[in-house]
């Protein structure tokens, strides 16, 4: 949806038309308009409020982001091959409860998070197994597995919430090597992770030809089945570990952990750049789409704004993102 | 004689590149059962187009009981009395059979749908079409295709339609709802109705024509009352009969040994017992008419639709081919008509398309090597010469004929041993249609084969070897081309054999 190279026309002229055509053209891409508009938004707030521009405040900014990126990087490789992915959150939520029930009980911290992992893996290859097999629409059948995880969870928690975790399970959300949080780490591990599989690995660089045309795709002997489950079991999987270290973090787990994250984060990849049709995006475009996203709740918060205006904020950004890129669509095929 | 229902003057329509009728005149008689033959693309489906106001014309006009008309839309034609029941039914296959027949105007009393009087009014009109076997309150979706045609029929009838037009209707009936279909329209035709019934079955032509016209190539060929010295080899005469002039080098290249070898392919109904043998350096091409199941043989041989029977031998060796991945390992390549929906990937770049089908070759050890693309791609727009702005112009902008030559690339980058090609010319200019069948003559003198379907007599015979006729999902017979003519091969098509 976001990256159209123009036509041989456009871009003959581009090559001729010097400095300017290629500034237009370069433009175009939404990594680059949504980068320079971050840039903007941050020259803003610092201008604006002189709590920004702070290390602290980038910490807290960065680790606030940090449970959504991890989960988008996954969803966004699944998007780009049309499977859109609706249960992160709720896997989040319930991979992490099983995990906390495990550690309440005294299992050993690595075996609580393996088969909190474990399950994410299993919870989320089921949403492609649902796909394949029952021929279900991605948005249907992860809405579907959305609402039962997220129940499941209510029901292993019966309401209540688990924080006695054990001092060498906290650690791990709150360890700071180097100054730095290791949540963030976490991040930047799996965003660079999934820009080098997206980018250069044979079996994930897929995912472009399933989302631009699935039947083509299997034409051309893709198993576009397999790939559909790996990646749901992928998304699962990132979603559980997000929800043992949000929980390692915060030293308790809750029933309304990772709520709406997974509209948060299709609204985010949207503006990021990938398609609801499928074939086109990038994990850069969906580290931009999350971090707007963030910075709109961060400068919310520091003009002391009612914290409900983020969402229509973002609704509106949503809006106008996708809105102006179908504008230059049209204005080509009349051009 | 009988008053004229329908007279067309000089009706045209030009589609950019091709004209689909050119000037064509002819009167239709009322209360004439019309039929209307010609080969694929001679212009029928656009007739039809034009009478049931789907489409205007670009010149001339039609005259519908002595008055001038011009349709602007469908529902137009539909109050001037003109029905149409198309090959693709178009029920509301959700609904039930009463209210598929009174769609859009339901009987009502007071604003509200009055159920009893729309289910007894249905009972009527099914029974006055003889159509006691059909229950007005079952779903369209639970009868059979045939009954499903019957009730459309039953509801151009009860919308007093004066003249309807049946475009193929027998092509997905059983024998028994032939007969049925055979029956109401006998009745029609006793009531006054005009028909006009397009078919590719001489046989049917035979049994219930008043009259009969050829269209050849969007001409008039010719409209006579139907006597009983009118014969099948004369309609297919008149039907094709027109010059021959291509060289596709048919015939060049040395033949080899055998590479695939088909015996006894099944796939459900629409491929029955099919057995051929396809050498290296060989075209076999696929010829018969439009649902004869051509396609759906290359489907079968691709793994694309399931095997029902028989077997595939590739290099003598047996192989079971359930899905286009197996077909891809066991060398195979697979060229579908519909390029854009099956096969490209319209919104990628020319660059990628070509490496789809091939994309473990340029990922040694499964990391992507982008410059390994880059050269296979910038190689093959040389070798066939696309004409593109660069490897980076996507393919929604490429031209039909250069779409089909990234496609062709696309699948010789994976080196098959067997092409499969379904009407590697449609959409195609003309200019281009001649560098793609050379394309496919180099290929196959690489010790490879192709297998190519083509509606067009003139393309199968200027450019394959060997042509299988298929008709109703059998083989008919497989000529040498040297045997082979555009008479014998359209007669076999009508599954007549000569």
């Amino acid at each position: 949806m976001s990256v159209k190279k123009t036509s041989p026309q456009g871009h003959a002229i581009a090559k001729e038309g010097g400095v300017g055509a290629q500034i237009g053209r370069i433009l175009q891409k939404r990594e680059v308009s949504l980068a320079i508009l971050l840039v903007i938004f941050c020259a803003c707030l610092t201008a604006a409020t002189d709590t920004f521009f702070r290390t602290s405040n980038f910490r807290v900014v960065l680790q606030g982001m940090s449970t959504d990126m991890m989960i988008a990087i996954p969803m966004c490789i699944s998007l780009i091959a049309g499977n859109i992915d609706f249960s992160g959150g709720s896997a989040l939520c319930l991979n992490g409860a099983i995990c906390a029930m495990m550690l309440d009980r005294g299992v050993a911290v690595p075996l609580a998070i393996l088969i909190g992992l474990v399950s994410g893996f299993l919870l989320g290859a089921l949403n492609g197994v649902i796909i394949n097999k029952l021929g279900l629409t991605p948005l249907v059948a992860t809405m579907g597995t959305w609402m039962a995880y997220r129940g499941a969870a209510l029901v292993l928690l019966a309401g209540g919430t688990i924080s006695s975790f054990p001092e060498s399970f906290l650690v791990l959300g709150r360890a700071t090597p180097a100054g730095i949080p290791i949540t963030i780490i976490y991040m930047i591990i799996v965003v660079v992770v999934g820009w080098v599989l997206l980018k250069y690995s044979n079996f994930f660089h897929n995912a472009y030809f399933i989302g631009s045309n699935k039947a083509s795709a299997k034409l051309a002997g893709i198993n576009v089945e397999r790939f559909t489950v790996i990646t749901y079991a992928i998304t699962g999987t990132v979603s559980a570990f997000a929800g043992i270290i949000l929980m390692a973090r915060l030293g308790s787990c809750s029933q309304n952990a990772g709520d709406s994250l997974e509209f948060r984060n299709v609204v985010a990849l949207l503006v990021g750049g990938v398609s609801m049709d499928g074939g086109v995006g990038s994990v850069l475009g969906a580290v931009l789409g999350v971090a707007l996203m963030q910075l709109v709740t961060n400068a919310i918060t520091l003009l002391y704004l009612n914290t409900s205006y983020t969402q229509v904020i973002n609704g509106c950004i949503l809006i106008l993102a996708v809105g102006v890129d179908m504008l230059l669509k049209k204005r080509k095929v009349k051009a | 004689m009988a008053n004229t229902a329908i007279r067309l003057v000089d009706v045209t329509k030009v589609f950019p590149g091709v004209r689909a009728l050119d000037n064509v005149s002819f009167e239709i008689h009322e209360g004439d059962v019309h039929c209307i033959i010609g080969e694929n693309g001679a212009g029928k489906s656009t007739l039809i187009k034009i009478l049931a106001g789907v489409q205007g014309c670009d010149g001339g006009h039609v005259e519908l009981f002595g008055q001038t008309v011009h349709f602007k839309s469908p529902e137009d034609a539909k109050r001037a009395g003109v029905g149409v029941v198309y090959q693709e039914l178009s029920n509301f296959l959700h609904l039930d059979v009463a209210s598929n027949l009174f769609a859009g105007a339901v009987p009502t009393r007071g604003g509200h749908i009055d159920y009893k009087l729309l289910y007894q009014s249905a009972r009527k009109i099914l029974d006055t079409c003889g159509l006691d076997y059909i229950d007005e309150k079952a779903d369209m979706r639970n009868l059979s295709l045939g009954s499903q045609q019957m009730v459309e029929i039953a509801s151009l009838l009860h919308e007093n339609a004066r003249v309807v037009i049946l475009d193929e209707p027998t092509s997905a009936l059983t024998q028994v709802e032939v007969e049925k279909l055979f029956e109401l329209i006998r009745d029609m035709k006793a009531r006054g109705v005009t028909i006009i019934y397009i078919s590719h079955r001489l046989d049917e032509v035979v049994e219930l024509a008043d009259a009969l016209t050829v269209l050849k190539d969007g001409e008039h060929v010719v409209t006579m009352p139907m006597t009983k010295d009118v014969t099948k080899e004369q309609m297919v005469r008149y039907m094709v009969g027109r010059d021959v002039s291509y060289d596709y080098k048919v015939g060049s290249t040395p033949i080899g040994d055998v590479v695939m070898e088909a015996d006894g392919l099944c796939s459900g109904k629409a491929v029955q017992d099919i057995s051929f043998q396809l050498h290296a350096g060989e075209i076999l091409g696929i010829a018969g008419l439009e649902g004869s199941g051509r396609t759906e043989l290359l489907e079968t041989l691709f793994g694309w639709r399931g095997l029902t029977g028989g077997s595939v031998r590739i290099h003598g060796k047996p192989v079971r081919v359930r899905n286009p991945y197996d077909a891809k390992r066991n060398k195979l390549a697979y060229i579908t008509k519909e390029r854009k929906i099956l096969g490209l990937f319209l919104g990628l770049d020319v660059q990628q398309n070509i490496a789809a089908a091939s994309t473990e070759r340029y990922a040694p050890g499964g990391w992507v090597r982008y410059r390994k693309i880059a050269e296979n791609a910038k190689k093959y727009i040389k070798a066939m010469s696309i004409k593109c702005s660069g490897l980076t112009h996507k393919v929604m902008n490429l031209s039909g004929g250069n779409q089909q030559k990234v496609l062709l690339s696309m699948w010789l980058s994976a080196d098959p041993d067997v092409v499969l090609i379904d009407e590697p010319t449609r959409g195609v200019d003309v200019g281009a249609k001649a560098e793609i069948h050379l394309l496919l003559r180099d290929v196959v003198s690489q010790n490879k084969a192709v297998i190519m379907v083509s509606s067009e007599l003139p393309e199968i015979l200027a450019s394959c070897d060997r042509i299988m006729v298929m008709y109703e999902g059998r083989c008919m017979g497989i000529l040498d081309n040297r045997d082979a003519s555009e008479e014998k091969l359209m007669a076999m098509a009508s599954g007549y054999t000569v």
